[in-house]
C-alpha cells in the first residue's frame, strides 16, 4: 500500500495507521527503541529509517506533489513525528533541519524545493544552517560573510559558526552580505559546503557531541540559481524561516519531552515527593503541546504568524527545562551513573541550551515585549 | 458548530456591559434577554469560556458560576432541577456525619437559595432542602466578591446523594471555568501594565523602553498564553483531565502574571485606591477554589505516578 493525503480524514488518523505500519514492518525493527548518545552514529543508522519512510511512502505526505510529495498539509508531517516519538523512534536528526529550511524554499524558492527535496527526504543529502557569526550572535543583521558576483553566480568569503549539523551536511543554506550594511543588505544561498572554498570543523557541545560546526568560506562557489528569493532579500526570508524554526520544531519536541517522561515513569519506582516537579512540567508541556498544535495549523493554512512565534518558543524554554529537571530528580542517583542512561544524560545536558540556541531568552522576551505587547523601544 | 467571529464579538459587548452593570439579583435574567439558551446551543464550550473570561477581566462578582454548575449537575443527574444552588466547598471546616444529622457547610456568591441546595461533602455532592440553613456573609482576603458561608445540620434522612458522575462533571465544570476567569485576570493585568508602562516616565523616557520590566510582562504574557491554551481545549474537550491541569497552570499564570505586574507599577500599585490589589484579591480566592495550583500540581503528578502514561492533550 502507497499512502496519500487522500486515504486520511485528519492527520491523526494517518498517524495511526503509520503506527500499524512501522509495528508490523520487520524492516522498522532496528530503529525501535534505538537509542545512542553519538550524534554520527545515530544519524548513520537512521539514515536507513529515512529510506525506508520515503520508499514506502509515508514520509511524503505533508509535503506538495509538485516538490515529489504524496501531498497534505504540513499537520500530517506534525503526525508523523508524533507517532514515531510514541514508538520510541528516535527522529533523525537531518529531518528536524528540514523542516525549518524546506518549507522557506516551497515559498522563496520553489524550483530548488522540487529538485532538491526527494533526496533531503530520503537522507542522501543533509543540509545545515549557517546564520550566525563570531561576531553576530543575537545582533544577527550585523554579519560580514560576503557574497560577492564572480561570473554565473557568486563566491563567499567569511566564517560561520553554530552551524548544526555542519560537519554532516553536503549543503548549507546560508546568510551572507550582498549589499551594504543592516538588513537590507543580505541575501539567502545553498551552498555546497563539500567543496573547495568552504571547511567546516565540528565544535563540541556540553553534552559531549558536534551538534554544531564552524565553516570557514574562502572563495566557495554559489551557482546563481542557488540564491533563496532574490539578491537583498535575506532578511525576510530568515524571518519567514523563524516561524518553522519556533513554531514546527517546538511541537517536534514536546513529542520527546512527552516519551522520555513517560519513560522516566516507568522505569523508577514513585516517589511522592516527585510529584510537584513533575506535575509542573506536565503542565507546561501540555502548555506547550497546544501552543505549538496551533502554530502547525496557522501554518498549514499558509498564515503568516508573525512575533507571535517567540511565544512558542519561550514555552518551549519552560517546558524542557523543566521536564528534564523532573526527569532527572525522578530517575535519582541511578541517572548519574546506570551506563545504559547514557543517551538520556547526553539528552539532558543538552536541554540547558534551550534558553540559548535559536535566538536567546532575552531576545524572545524582548521580541515579545516590544513587538507582540507593543512596549515602547528604547 | 462553532460560534462565527461576529456573533462572538457582540457577545463580548454585550456581557462586557451586563458584568459592569454587577445586579446579581437580575444578572442571569439579563443573560437570558441576551439569548443565551440558544448561544449555548450552539456552542457552549466557547460562550462559557468567553463569559468567564470577562468575568475576570471586568472583576464582576455576579454569580455566574453556581447556575452553570447546577445546569452541569442536571445534565449528569435527573434528580437535579432549576429549584437548586449549589454550595461550593467550603474554606472553614470539613463537613461531617455527627450521628443522626449530616453537617452541610459550603459558600454561594446567589442573592438567593433555591429551594433544594447541592452541596460537597469531600468529593461527594449530595442534595437537602434550604430552609433550614443559615447564611452569613463571608469575609476575608476578597470582600468584592460577595461570597456567603451557609451551614447548618439536616437529618440524614432528607439528604440524597448525587452520582459520582455528577460529582466528577461538577468538579471538572468549576476547573475550566474558573481558569478561564483566570486567563481573564491575566490578560486583563498585564494589558494593563503595558499601558501605564507606556505613560509613566522616569529619566527622560517612558519606562516600558527597560528590559528589566520588558522582560518581566513578557514572561507574565507567555504562561497566560499557555494558560488560555489549556482553558480553551478543556472547554472544548469537556474532560476531567484537561480541566485539572487547565485549572492548574491558570493559577500559576494568573498568579505569576500579578507578581510581574506588581513590580512593574511600583508604588502606585501598592495603595489602596489603585485597582490592582483587587485583581490580586481575586486571584488568590479563585485560585483556592476547586484546588490551588501547587496542590494541583502534586495531584496531576501524583496522578501520572500510578499511571505511568503521560496523556497527550490535544489531538491534531
Amino acid at each position: 500500500m502507497i499512502p496519500d493525503a487522500s486515504m486520511f480524514n485528519s492527520p491523526s488518523a494517518y498517524g495511526d495507521a503509520l503506527r500499524i505500519f512501522l509495528s508490523q514492518e520487520p524492516l522498522a525493527t532496528p530503529y525501535i527503541g534505538y537509542h545512542t548518545p553519538s550524534l554520527e552514529a545515530s544519524t548513520k543508522h537512521l539514515s536507513g529509517l529515512q529510506s525506508l519512510l520515503f520508499d514506502s511512502g509515508w514520509s511524503r505526505l505533508g509535503w506538495p506533489e509538485k516538490a515529489g510529495g504524496f501531498g497534505g498539509d504540513p499537520r500530517f508531517r506534525a503526525a508523523m513525528f508524533q507517532t514515531l516519538w510514541d514508538l520510541d523512534i528516535q527522529i533523525p536528526e537531518p529531518y528536524t533541519t528540514l523542516e525549518i529550511l524546506v518549507p522557506v524554499l516551497l515559498v522563496y524558492s520553489p524550483h530548488l524545493a522540487e529538485t532538491l527535496l526527494p533526496g533531503l527526504l530520503r537522507g542522501d543529502d543533509i543540509w545545515s544552517q549557517a546564520f550566525s557569526e563570531p561576531d553576530a550572535g543575537s545582533d544577527l543583521a550585523s554579519l560580514r560573510t560576503r557574497l560577492e558576483p564572480d561570473g554565473d553566480g557568486y563566491r563567499l568569503y567569511g566564517q560561520k559558526v553554530w552551524s548544526t549539523l555542519g560537519h554532516l551536511s553536503n549543503r548549507s543554506v546560508l546568510l551572507a552580505r550582498s549589499g551594504g550594511p543592516g538588513h537590507k543588505g543580505l541575501t539567502m544561498v545553498l551552498v555546497d559546503v563539500d567543496q573547495e572554498g568552504a571547511e567546516v570543523r565540528p565544535i563540541t557541545a556540553q553534552d559531549g557531541e558536534n551538534h554544531f560546526s564552524e565553516i570557514f568560506l574562502d572563495g566557495a562557489f554559489v551557482p546563481a540559481d542557488r540564491v533563496i528569493g532574490q539578491l537583498g532579500q535575506g532578511w525576510e526570508v530568515a524571518m519567514y524561516m523563524l516561524q518553522w524554526e519556533r513554531g514546527a520544531w517546538g511541537w517536534l519536541q514536546q513529542g520527546r519531552f512527552h516519551k522520555r517522561l513517560e519513560q522516566a515513569l516507568q522505569s523508577a519506582s514513585s516517589n511522592p515527593r516527585h510529584s510537584a516537579d513533575i506535575g509542573a512540567a506536565y503542565a507546561l508541556m501540555s502548555a506547550l503541546r497546544l501552543q505549538t498544535r496551533h502554530t502547525v495549523e496557522c501554518l498549514a493554512r499558509e498564515e503568516s504568524l508573525g512575533p507571535e512565534v517567540s511565544v512558542d518558543k519561550l514555552l518551549l524554554i519552560d517546558a524542557e527545562l523543566a521536564a528534564w529537571d523532573a526527569i532527572r530528580y525522578h530517575l535519582g542517583e541511578r541517572f548519574e551513573v546506570d551506563p545504559s542512561l547514557d543517551w538520556l544524560r547526553h539528552d539532558f545536558m543538552f536541554s540547558r541550551a534551550a534558553p540559548i540556541y535559536g535566538g536567546s531568552q532575552e531576545i524572545q522576551r524582548t521580541l515579545v515585549a516590544q513587538r507582540v505587547l507593543g512596549m515602547p523601544r528604547g | 458548530m462553532k460560534l462565527d467571529q461576529d456573533t462572538l464579538d457582540m457577545l463580548r459587548i454585550s456581557l462586557r456591559a451586563l458584568m459592569r452593570e454587577g445586579h446579581n439579583e437580575s444578572f442571569v435574567g439579563r443573560l437570558e434577554e441576551l439569548g443565551w439558551e440558544e448561544v449555548l446551543k450552539v456552542d457552549a464550550a466557547t460562550a462559557l469560556r468567553v463569559l468567564f473570561e470577562i468575568k475576570g477581566e471586568t472583576l464582576s462578582s455576579v454569580d455566574a458560576l453556581g447556575p452553570e454548575l447546577v445546569r452541569v449537575a442536571c445534565l449528569t443527574d435527573p434528580s437535579v432541577g432549576p429549584n437548586h444552588s449549589i454550595l461550593l466547598p467550603s474554606p472553614l471546616s470539613n463537613p461531617g456525619t455527627p450521628g443522626d444529622t449530616v453537617k452541610v457547610e459550603g459558600v454561594t456568591s446567589a442573592t438567593n437559595l433555591g429551594s433544594q441546595v447541592i452541596f460537597f461533602t469531600g468529593e461527594q455532592l449530595s442534595t437537602c432542602a434550604s430552609s433550614h440553613l443559615t447564611i452569613s456573609p463571608l469575609q476575608g482576603t476578597d470582600d468584592s466578591a460577595n461570597r456567603r458561608l451557609v451551614y447548618g445540620e439536616v437529618p440524614i434522612a432528607s439528604v440524597a446523594r448525587l452520582s459520582a458522575e455528577a460529582s466528577t462533571a461538577v468538579v471538572a465544570a468549576g476547573r475550566r471555568i474558573i481558569a478561564s476567569e483566570l486567563v481573564g485576570i491575566g490578560r486583563h493585568v498585564v494589558a494593563s501594565a503595558v499601558e501605564y508602562t507606556a505613560q509613566r516616565v522616569q529619566y527622560g523616557k517612558p519606562i516600558g523602553v527597560f528590559q528589566a520590566l520588558q522582560h518581566r510582562l513578557a514572561s507574565a504574557h507567555c504562561l497566560v498564553v499557555g494558560a488560555g491554551n489549556l482553558a480553551t481545549e478543556a472547554a472544548e474537550q469537556g474532560d476531567e483531565w484537561t480541566a485539572l491541569v487547565a485549572k492548574c497552570l491558570a493559577g500559576r499564570a494568573a498568579e505569576n502574571a500579578c507578581t510581574q505586574v506588581q513590580q512593574c507599577y511600583g508604588a502606585i500599585g501598592f495603595t489602596w485606591e489603585h485597582e490592582f490589589h483587587r485583581y490580586l484579591r481575586r486571584v488568590y480566592i479563585l485560585d483556592r477554589e476547586f484546588g490551588d495550583w501547587r496542590t494541583l500540581e502534586h495531584e496531576i503528578g501524583d496522578r501520572l505516578q500510578a499511571t505511568r502514561v503521560v496523556p497527550r492533550i490535544g489531538a491534531l
